[in-house]
């Protein structure tokens, strides 16, 4: 009998539902799976926490977009993993996001390097459920949108850097360039540098941030 | 070509201009010259002299005009039109005066004055002829000089004004000395020496008399032509000695003259029957008897005078008869020829046989007649007595008025000088008053319009900033639909879907039970749906962004003026569509509403509202104030700013006010929405 530990964050419980209801339809006979699951990022430390102390988990299920804790240190989902893989070295850890940004999917294999990426909007539960037990067995599994961003960006031979990454996203998100200090640590005058750079970079004519996005989103960067 | 020719042609017309002008002049001096010919008649060189006056007159010119009539005064002089003379004079006096030419000016004020001379009248005469000294001696023309003062001399004598006359006469001499000797200075000095005589003689100074005598006689010797001249001076010196009772004296001069009859008889037919007359009369007063003899005398004189119509030696001739009479008692005769020389004397003005004549006729009648005669020879000296007295000083008047009037002129015309510097000083000094105010006004206005401006510009801004706000609020909002569609029911929806999903891996009653609850979710999340999409289709932003602005205005402004205020605008109007400049403009009537009713009303509260009724905006501003009479403010400058802001609007305005009850401002101004 094999008993894997399970941890479920997602700030709908629907969803929770939806994850449980899958792998519990669709679990082996010999597996018995022990499912923890919080909506918020303290619940979900509390149990790793204990978990370290008690019995690790075997596998972790993160939401990135989560509301923070209350002590403001995890604001989402990522946080959540970084801390998992500290205190539960053996834990696989499983992504789970709405976003198929390519940014978000960069920096958080970059990260993280979790043991399954999941892209929700692409996810169904036949796929949930092969990627759960593929990575009981041969980690990492990562779904065909992630993969395809990858390899996207690993052919483009346009270095961004994640700094330059992060200003496109916020940009595309329909930031002001004068509030993007608030969000990079970073002064006003670097940011429009590292702007200028990528107007460059991606060979923007008539110097607008309109069609630096087009152009960025086009090769795969956001 | 055509330029040239037009060029030539104006060249051409200047240079006829000029011909024509000198022409005329050259006409001028044609026509003087003509008239001052002497072999043609005097009425054509009259007519010559008259014509060249036309052409001059033609010209305009006044300096042409005065030549022509120079000489056409002269002219007037040889034909003795003597009304014509002193007129055209008087013309040159005063265009001399206007062309300041002295000489013409000395000339016409000597013509004014000879004339009056001649004319007796004595006052106009002294009048110009000290006038034409003064002109003369500033020309320094010595001869013209002392003939003048001659002249004067010779009216101061007549008016018996001596002292003055002599004084006038020695001045001449002097002036004379200078001179070269010709015969017509010497004449001259004979007149001035015999004038001095005369002059002592009056004066009863008849030494002095004798030795002037003796020296007009010593220049008749040095004459070509003196001899006329010696012989009246010979009968003068005769008189003096007469007069100082040197008799003898007196006959051996008389008589010295008559061998020489035939030498004046031509020139002076009369003069040996006034020598015989006063050698007879001196005979009679050295106390001759002889009356047959001397009446002999007497009456040959007489025939003579009458032959030759001699008033004035008949008049000397009758006096001394009747004085003969009246000795030798022959009242009769003595009262005839009195009477005669009463007539002659009264016919030519001489005072001094009337008076004679008069004292011989009250001898020879007795009682109420003779006692007439004596009141009327009373009456006449007096009166004449009189006149000497008055007349003594009247030169001296004549000139000091004179004088006093050219002081008198000179003060006016000094006083008129400093009205003139002072109302052009005034001028100057209200010239630059009235630059400075205006630029002043002017400044003002720049200043003004800049302030206006600067205003404008900050309402702009705000508007601008509110803009942005209105943006940013939008932007935010956009971001938490678009958070709340992914977070919430993306997320929902995949937890659904997932369920549903895993469902199929399972059958009966349960699976059935749990999909009609996910059903149900999908409801939930439907109803989620519509509500986001309702919430996207109400624009809570719309609108706000001048309305915000204008009710921020007025909640600054009331806090600062300590109203208490109500605000009251429709939501219907799309601020975003109407102009800036109509906004701005709406924002400043607002506001300058506000500062009145601070300034003026001493209001407590006021009430503003923005509504839209049938395309048209309507802004009313209230207060509780203490009103103002509306048709006697027109003119206040917070109104005026009001209505120029309405008519830049192409709106309406209406002033409602009661006095102690407050005051509203109706404002209408057209929707116009431009896309």
């Amino acid at each position: 009998m094999q008993h894997i530990h399970i941890l479920m964050v997602d700030d709908h419980p629907i969803i929770i539902e939806g994850y449980q209801n899958t792998l519990m339809a669709t679990k082996k006979e010999n597996q018995t799976l022990v499912i923890d699951t919080a909506n918020t990022c303290d619940s979900a430390n509390l149990l790793l926490q204990k978990s370290s102390k008690e019995r690790p988990y075997d596998v972790c299920f993160f939401d990135i977009s989560l509301p923070p804790s209350s002590d403001g240190k995890i604001t989402s989902g990522e946080d959540l993993a970084k801390i998992a893989r500290t205190i539960l070295p053996n834990a696989k850890i499983i992504i789970l996001t709405m976003f198929n940004e390519s940014y978000r999917i960069h920096s958080i294999v970059k990260e993280i390097n979790p043991d399954g990426f999941l892209i929700k909007s692409d996810l169904t539960s036949s796929e949930l459920a092969e990627a759960f037990h593929h990575i009981l067995e041969d980690p990492p599994y990562y779904s065909s949108t992630v993969s395809n961003y990858l390899k996207k960006s690993v052919v483009n031979e346009i270095y961004v850097d994640e700094i330059n990454r992060k200003i496109l996203y916020l940009l595309a998100q329909g930031m002001k360039t004068r509030s993007l200090p608030e969000h990079i640590n970073l002064s006003m005058s670097a940011i429009e540098k590292r702007k200028k750079q990528l107007k460059l970079l991606f060979s923007i004519s008539d110097g607008k941030d309109e069609s630096l996005i087009m152009e960025a989103r086009k090769k795969g960067f956001l | 070509m055509v330029k040239t020719f037009l060029i030539a042609l104006i060249f051409g017309f200047f240079i006829i201009h000029t011909d024509a002008q000198n022409a005329t002049s050259q006409s001028i001096d044609e026509l003087i010259s003509k008239s001052k010919d002497a072999s043609i008649s005097v009425e054509e060189r009259l007519e010559f002299a008259n014509q060249s006056v036309q052409v001059a007159k033609k010209t305009g010119k006044d300096s042409l005009i005065l030549l022509a009539n120079r000489n056409l005064s002269l002219m007037y002089y040889y034909t003795e039109d003597f009304d014509k003379y002193v007129s055209i004079n008087q013309k040159n006096k005063n265009l001399a005066t206007k062309l300041k030419d002295t000489s013409a000016l000395a000339v016409a004020s000597f013509n004014l004055g000879s004339y009056y001379k001649y004319d007796r009248q004595n006052d106009s005469a002294y009048f110009y002829l000290s006038k034409a000294l003064k002109y003369y001696s500033s020309l320094k023309n010595l001869e013209q000089k002392s003939y003048i003062l001659m002249s004067i001399a010779d009216l101061q004598y007549n008016e018996k004004d001596y002292t003055s006359s002599e004084a006038n006469a020695i001045e001449a001499l002097r002036i004379l000395e200078k001179l070269p000797k010709t015969e017509n200075n010497l004449d001259n000095f004979w007149i001035l020496y015999n004038r001095i005589a005369d002059i002592s003689s009056e004066l009863e100074q008849y030494q002095k008399s004798i030795e002037y005598h003796e020296k007009a006689l010593e220049i008749t010797k040095k004459m070509n032509d003196g001899f006329l001249d010696g012989v009246y001076t010979t009968n003068n010196l005769a008189f003096v000695y007469r007069q100082l009772g040197n008799y003898d004296k007196a006959l051996e001069l008389y008589e010295s003259l008559l061998p020489q009859r035939s030498q004046y008889q031509d020139d002076d037919p009369t003069f040996y029957a006034l020598i015989i007359n006063n050698i007879a009369y001196t005979k009679l007063l050295s106390g001759d008897v002889e009356y047959d003899k001397l009446l002999e005398d007497f009456y040959t004189a007489y025939d003579i005078s009458e032959k030759y119509d001699d008033e004035v030696t008949k008049m000397a001739v009758t006096t001394d008869l009747s004085k003969l009479y009246l000795q030798k008692e022959q009242l009769d005769s003595a009262y005839k020829y009195a009477q005669e020389t009463y007539k002659i004397s009264k016919s030519l003005s001489s005072n001094e046989y009337v008076l004679d004549a008069l004292m011989v006729l009250s001898k020879t009648k007795t009682g109420e007649e003779g006692k007439a005669y004596l009141y009327e020879h009373i009456r006449l000296s007096d009166s004449l007595l009189n006149i000497e007295r008055n007349h003594k000083n009247k030169f001296a008047r004549i000139e000091f008025e004179t004088d006093k009037i050219t002081a008198e002129k000179e003060r006016i015309s000094q006083q008129r000088m400093w009205l003139m510097i002072a109302s052009a000083v005034l001028l100057v000094t209200l010239f630059l008053l009235y630059i400075i105010v205006t630029q002043r006004s002017k400044n003002k206005e720049l200043q003004f319009e800049k302030d206006q401006q600067k205003a404008n510009e900050e309402i702009y801004n705000l508007m601008l900033s509110q803009q942005d706000k209105v943006d940013e609020a939008r932007a935010n909002e956009k971001k938490r639909i678009s958070q709340e569609i992914h977070d919430g029911i993306l997320g929902r929806l995949f937890g659904t879907r997932l369920s549903l999903d895993s469902l199929n891996f399972s059958e009966g009653k349960e699976a059935i039970q749990n999909r009609s609850n996910y059903i149900k979710e999908l409801k939930t999340i439907e109803e989620d749906i519509r509500k986001i999409s309702h919430d996207l289709n109400t624009d809570f932003v719309s609108g706000s962004g001048f309305t915000d602005i204008v009710s921020e205005l007025i909640d600054k402004q009331t806090k600062a003026y300590q109203l208490e205020y109500a605000f009251d605008y429709d939501d219907d109007i799309s601020w975003e569509l109407v102009s800036n400049k109509d906004k701005i403009n709406i924002y400043r009537i607002i506001q300058e509403a506000m500062q009145n009713i601070y300034k003026h009303a001493e209001a407590s509260k006021i009430k503003i509202s923005i509504a839209s009724k049938n395309n048209v905006i309507l802004v009313s501003i209230e207060d509780d104030g203490k009103g103002f009479d509306v048709n006697k403010s027109k003119k206040g400058i917070g109104i005026k700013n009001i209505n120029s802001r309405v008519n830049e609007l192409d709106g309406t305005v209406d002033f409602d006010s009661e006095i102690n009850k407050g005051t509203v401002i109706t404002i209408k101004v057209p929707y116009k929405t431009n896309p």
